[in-house]
């Protein structure tokens, strides 16, 4: 892999101080937003600074609580995501966390990125997004949210933002002290939460180590670790997962990163479960999607979801297609 | 379904009674013509990424306004795949050629712009003809980039002696040497076998038909026509014929209903079934042997290890599934009518 693009430091491109964006400037930004239109490059730049000012604040395991609803990857999919809200209740009448993976292979990553930072700026309690593995420069360069930026914007200042604005992004979240939410999974070099706050995570995601594998990992009907395919993270077996549930006096695993075709998945006697909110995944896999909503008493329910109709896509021509083996 | 005993001619006399002559004044044929541009492009992509080498693919992209809409880079899912179709296709061919021997023939059916005949001629691969075959429209094009100055020269290796000249007919179709491409409507019985005939085929000498995403743009019964029309007239003959399969579930309905917003009819969908169905067409139609891979099975069991090894360094695939998924509904069959014994049911992975 190229990574010439893959700056480690977490010095930042904003460079002098910009604009803050008022209540009502967010407003109107997140309702063009919600139309999938564009906001001005200058209007991205305030949003990507805001955004960080409110991450740095948060932990690298932090705490939420119920009721909220959780949702897996979303990769581009903007108009499935207004699918999801309208299944899951909008922002802010429904509380949300998001596992990650809001970008890449989907046609409108920047729409559906600025929209969940605004929604994030102007209603910090109210969602929480955590880093997927796609969070990367160097994975966005291969999947499409940096040449989607060049095309949109003319060049690559959105991207540099955006991505400076991931290194931010905390890298896990527990509800009410009993539901882990993750990317990926675990890391054999992490055995308690305690470990993952340690982490100094304001950098490009690392080739390896306890980072890269809580964004990398996947659970794994085995027993203790194995070699991952994906070439990152590993594979953990359900003694993995038993071990790390009662060493931090959890109940369950949440995490997202696996295209499930029937939109969740539990794992080794729910311990773990996958969710999945990217229905007709690629606009090519056919699965359903799903989000997780958990009240107060930690009771679970699920929604499925499906793509949304063709019709309120926008026009078919402007989007690249699906890609087959023509 | 195509009737086993209907003969060529009479398939012919309704495929010219329910469409007009010429095929490019088809709506729907233009995208048609136009996933030849999406597979060059592919090509391309994954050649530029080093999934494999072909010095010729970069003289048939055109560097005009089609490739803003037509992003460099694809999805490694999709290179990847675009690879073991390039490798599956050569390990093949060069079992075709090695029972076939020098004197054999190689019909790219459905060409577009595939560099097979430069890459096989690089190798020193000995063969009499190749003829390309595509729509005309297609063919034209296909021509005026052939002659278009530029490096790698692809005249001269076609005209490789001094007394080889090259002359085109009618803009569509070129002749010269050992090479010939042709425009031709595969579902057009006459116009096909003209167009075989002034290219110089000769239907005695072993051929191999290379047939790459192509048939399911034709209805069920024009394909059936057209590999009834093969083993008829060939008596020592192999089919290699790689497409989509195992259509008949979500993914297959999403990928008609992709497809059909592009413009693009998938008119052979249901021959594209089952692996079963894909064999049956050429059962059915005169050929004595089909065998089938899926695709997925290809990449994981008969392509080199340390091959794929490599091409899966070239980028990292975050979602194998993807991969897989699209594997799982490709597929190649070798179909065979062996007259001379030379082997060619012996064709496989
Ligand atoms: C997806 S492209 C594949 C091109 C090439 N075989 C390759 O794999 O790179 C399909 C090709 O089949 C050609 N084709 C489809 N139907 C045809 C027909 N009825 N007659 C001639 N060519 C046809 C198209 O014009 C197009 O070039
Ligand atoms: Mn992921």
């Amino acid at each position: 892999m190229d990574d010439s693009h893959s700056d480690t430091s977490s010095v930042t491109s904003f460079g002098a101080p910009v604009i803050v964006p008022t209540r009502g400037d967010l407003d109107k930004q997140i309702e063009k937003l919600m139309k999938c239109e564009l906001i001005s490059e200058p209007e991205v730049k305030a949003l990507c600074s805001k955004t960080r000012e409110i991450l740095i604040e948060e932990s690298n395991v932090q705490k939420v609580d119920t009721p909220i609803t959780i949702c897996g990857d979303i990769h581009g999919q903007f108009y499935d995501l207004m699918e999801l809200f309208k299944v899951g209740g909008m922002i802010p009448d429904t509380n949300y966390l998001f596992l990650g993976d809001f970008v890449d292979r989907g046609f409108y990553s920047v729409e559906t990125i600025l929209l969940l930072l605004a929604l994030k700026v102007r209603y910090p309690d109210r969602i929480m997004l955590i880093r997927g593995n796609h969070e990367s420069r160097q994975i966005t360069q291969v999947y499409g949210f940096y040449d989607e930026c060049i095309r949109k914007f003319g060049g690559a200042n959105v991207w540099r933002w955006c991505t400076d604005v991931f290194d931010y992004l905390s890298l896990s979240a527990v509800i009410d002290g009993k539901i882990f939410c993750v990317h990926g999974g675990l890391s054999p070099s992490i055995q308690t939460l305690d470990e993952i706050r340690t982490i100094d995570r304001k950098q490009e995601v690392p080739a390896d180590g306890p980072m890269s594998d809580l964004l990398w990992s996947d659970p794994e009907d085995t027993q203790g670790w194995a070699i991952s395919p994906r070439g990152a993270g590993y594979l953990f077996g359900s003694d993995v997962a038993d071990q790390f549930c009662q060493s931090n006096d959890v109940t369950l695993i949440c995490r997202a990163h696996q295209l499930v075709m029937e939109g969740y998945k539990w794992h080794f006697n729910e311990t773990v479960l996958t969710i999945w909110s990217a229905p007709n995944y690629c606009y090519r896999a056919g699965n359903v999607a799903s989000i997780m909503e958990v009240d107060e008493n930690l009771q679970k329910e699920f929604t499925i979801f499906e793509a949304a109709p063709q019709e309120v896509r926008g026009h078919p021509n402007k989007t690249r297609p699906p890609d087959y083996f023509l | 379904m195509a009737e086993p005993e209907a003969d060529w001619d009479q398939g012919k006399l309704s495929v010219t009674m329910g469409e007009r002559r010429r095929s490019g004044s088809f709506t729907d044929d233009y995208s048609i013509h136009k996933t030849n541009d999406d597979a060059t492009y592919c090509k391309r992509a994954a050649v530029q990424l080093g999934y494999y080498d072909d010095p010729f693919i970069n003289r048939f992209v055109q560097a005009s306004s089609s490739t803003n809409d037509m992003p460099i880079r694809r999805d490694p899912e999709i290179s990847r795949g675009y690879w073991a179709r390039v490798k599956a296709f050569r390990t093949l061919i060069d079992q075709f050629l090695q029972k076939a021997g020098p004197s054999c023939q190689i019909l790219n059916f459905g060409a577009g712009f595939d560099t097979l005949y430069w890459r096989l001629k690089e190798e020193g691969a000995k063969f009499r003809r190749y003829v390309d075959v595509d729509f005309s429209s297609v063919t034209a094009k296909k021509i005026r980039m052939i002659r278009k100055p530029g490096k790698p020269d692809l005249v001269s290796i076609i005209a490789n002696d001094s007394s080889t000249e090259l002359y085109e007919s009618g803009h569509t179709d070129l002749h010269g040497g050992d090479y010939h491409v042709v425009g031709a409507d595969l579902r057009q019985a006459r116009e096909l076998h003209e167009k075989l005939v002034a290219a110089e085929v000769d239907f005695s000498l072993p051929t191999v038909i290379v047939c790459e995403c192509v048939l399911i743009y034709m209805a069920e019964e024009q394909s059936a026509s057209l590999l009834k029309y093969l083993a008829d007239s060939f008596p020592t003959v192999c089919f290699i014929n790689y497409e989509q399969v195992n259509l008949s579930d979500t993914f297959g309905a999403v990928m008609q209903r992709n497809l059909n917003t592009r413009g693009i009819n998938l008119a052979g969908m249901a021959a594209c079934q089952s692996l079963e169905s894909q064999k049956k067409r050429f059962l059915e139609n005169g050929w004595t042997h089909a065998e089938d891979w899926r695709m997925d099975i290809v990449y994981s069991q008969h392509l080199p290890k340390n091959e794929v090894e490599r091409i899966e360094k070239i980028e990292p695939l975050d979602e194998k599934e993807l991969l897989t998924q699209l594997l799982e509904h490709y597929c190649m069959v070798v179909a065979a009518k062996d007259s001379a014994g030379l082997g060619l049911d012996a064709i496989k992975f």
